[in-house]
């Protein structure tokens, strides 16, 4: 595998044991942004001069025998949400331009940092990460790099998108409905929405303070695992190599098969059957839960913004700023009973994981849109393509469930299918993940 | 749960909930809110006639998985 779609640890690896040096992996990465990122607007920032010094810095600790971390010179990117020392954190707005720069690193970036993998900059999202398709009328729309007409997902698309271009091997997004696995399954690539809380979210700009959480996106499993160990106390990587020996694993049935795309559901019942799963299982209340989610992520990000609304509307972007007006008009009685119904489905999901183990779904209803789509026509009706991107993801972040999106290969543009277990059960999901990626069912494609 | 109001019903709220909560709404955006705000009230009325007992049902503010 050449440079281009080496994975993060790799290319530590190879650094690590001299086969090549940090400065060299950098430079290359840089000049890759330099010269493609044009086509795919992932970037809004690069830090180039910081992460030239990073590199030289890794490389003397090599030269001096003292251990780079098991990351080292590993290039990585984060969602324009992140804090980035000395760098003004936009959440793909243009209010946010008026901020000082940020002190200090978020948290996680500065761990991934501490663990030896370079940061390249900043990425592009959905204005205030409100949306599927990053379509950002400020700093335009981050394109796919599998179909340039088509959308990388949203709203962590420029995440997605420089993993699958191969311009990072690494980057971090955040999830609120599906902003991690929506990309990651549009794009082609893994991508891990943890368990709400697993991971620090200090230093990183909220949507819905609620329901936000923190993720990697990668081209291999063994990436995901190890930047999420990196993030929070409990190893997963230890877990990869155990395979899916006594795991109860079903196919969710339903509200999961319907308005869909045959392909969609045809790429969950392969990794299904891959897996042995041996149930198809109902989720209750998934519709209803989805509608909680629509109403508690619009009246919590409303808040948040609640002063811009009133001051300086017109500065927000047009494909937020509807919503976010009619969700701050909304009464607090609406959002207190649909964190009601939330706290209810929680219950029922409970219960049903407690006879299965995983359990396996379509990412998204169907591939990405094209930029610019504004419904989608199905066997079962027309519906609104942005938000139908979603159908699948928000029943699982709405109650904070772990979830790994995984690529299925096979299809002419990509498809994700989703891996969901009960809270903190992070490991299993990579039991499977892995399982599967070995064997070739889930894969990353490289779209050249 | 009654029917949801038609749009022009729908509209006079929003112009009411933008008055009292200081919300300025340009004309021409105007449609475009009243739309989602009727998506959001239909997302409530989906969970009003989910069958659950919300009344039953603790709210926590502070989420816990």
């Amino acid at each position: 595998m050449t440079a281009e779609w080496a994975d993060a640890v790799g290319i530590a690896e190879a650094v690590r044991s001299r086969r090549s040096s940090a400065a060299e992996v950098i430079e290359a990465a840089l000049g890759r942004i330099e010269r493609e990122d044009a086509r795919y607007n992932c970037f809004t920032a690069v830090v180039a001069a910081q992460a030239r010094r990073d590199a030289a810095r890794i490389d003397a600790d090599i030269a001096a025998g003292r251990d780079p971390g098991p990351l080292a010179g590993a290039p990585f990117a984060v969602k324009n949400l992140f804090d980035i020392a000395n760098l003004t954190t936009l959440a793909g707005s243009k209010i946010n331009r008026d901020n000082p720069p940020a002190q200090r690193d978020a948290s996680v970036v500065a761990a991934l940092r501490r663990a030896g993998a370079v940061l390249l900059g900043a990425l592009n999202m959905d204005e205030y990460a409100y949306g599927f398709t990053t379509e950002n009328t400020h700093y335009g729309p981050t394109r796919n790099p599998h179909d340039l007409s088509r959308s990388a997902g949203g709203s962590s698309g420029g995440s997605g998108a420089a993993v699958a271009a191969g311009l990072v091997p690494l980057t971090l997004g955040t999830d609120t409905g599906g902003s991690i696995r929506v990309p990651a399954a549009l794009c082609g690539i893994f991508g891990l929405k943890p368990t709400f809380g697993r991971v620090s979210r200090d230093g990183v700009a909220l949507f819905s303070a609620t329901v936000d959480h923190v993720g990697p996106l990668a081209r291999s499993v063994r990436d995901l695992a190890c930047a999420y160990d990196l993030m929070q106390d409990e190893p997963v990587s230890p877990t990869l190599a155990q395979g899916i020996g006594g795991l109860r694993i079903a196919l969710a049935a339903g509200y999961f098969r319907e308005h869909a795309e045959p392909q969609a559901v045809e790429a969950a019942e392969r990794v299904a059957e891959a897996l042995g799963a041996r149930s198809k299982v109902t989720v209750p209340h998934a519709l209803e839960a989805r509608a909680a989610a629509t109403i508690i992520t619009g009246a919590e990000g409303a808040g948040l913004h609640l002063k811009n609304l009133r001051a300086r509307p017109g500065d927000f972007d047009p494909m937020t700023r509807d919503r976010f007006l009619a969700a701050a008009l909304l009464p607090a009685s609406i959002y207190a009973r649909a964190q009601a119904m939330r706290r209810a489905y929680r219950d029922e999901v409970a219960a049903l994981f407690k006879g299965i183990d995983i359990l396996v779904a379509p990412t998204t209803p169907i591939a990405a849109p094209t930029i610019g789509q504004d419904t989608v026509s199905l066997s079962s009706g027309t519906f609104p393509a942005r938000a139908h991107v979603g159908r699948y993801t928000i029943p699982f972040s709405i109650i904070g469930l772990p979830v790994i999106s995984v690529p299925v290969p096979g299809y002419a543009l990509p498809r994700g299918v989703q891996l969901v277990a009960a809270p903190n059960r992070e490991g299993v999901l990579f039991r499977a993940a892995s399982f599967v990626e070995k064997r070739g069912v889930a894969a990353f494609t490289s779209p050249r | 749960m009654p029917p949801l109001p038609d749009l022009a019903t729908l509209a006079r709220y929003v112009a009411e909930a933008e008055r009292s909560l200081g919300v300025p709404i340009d004309p021409a955006w105007r449609p475009a809110v009243t739309e989602h705000y009727r998506r959001l009230l239909e997302a409530h009325e989906l969970i009003e006639n989910s069958g659950v007992d919300l009344a039953a049902t603790e709210v926590a503010m502070k989420f816990e998985p």
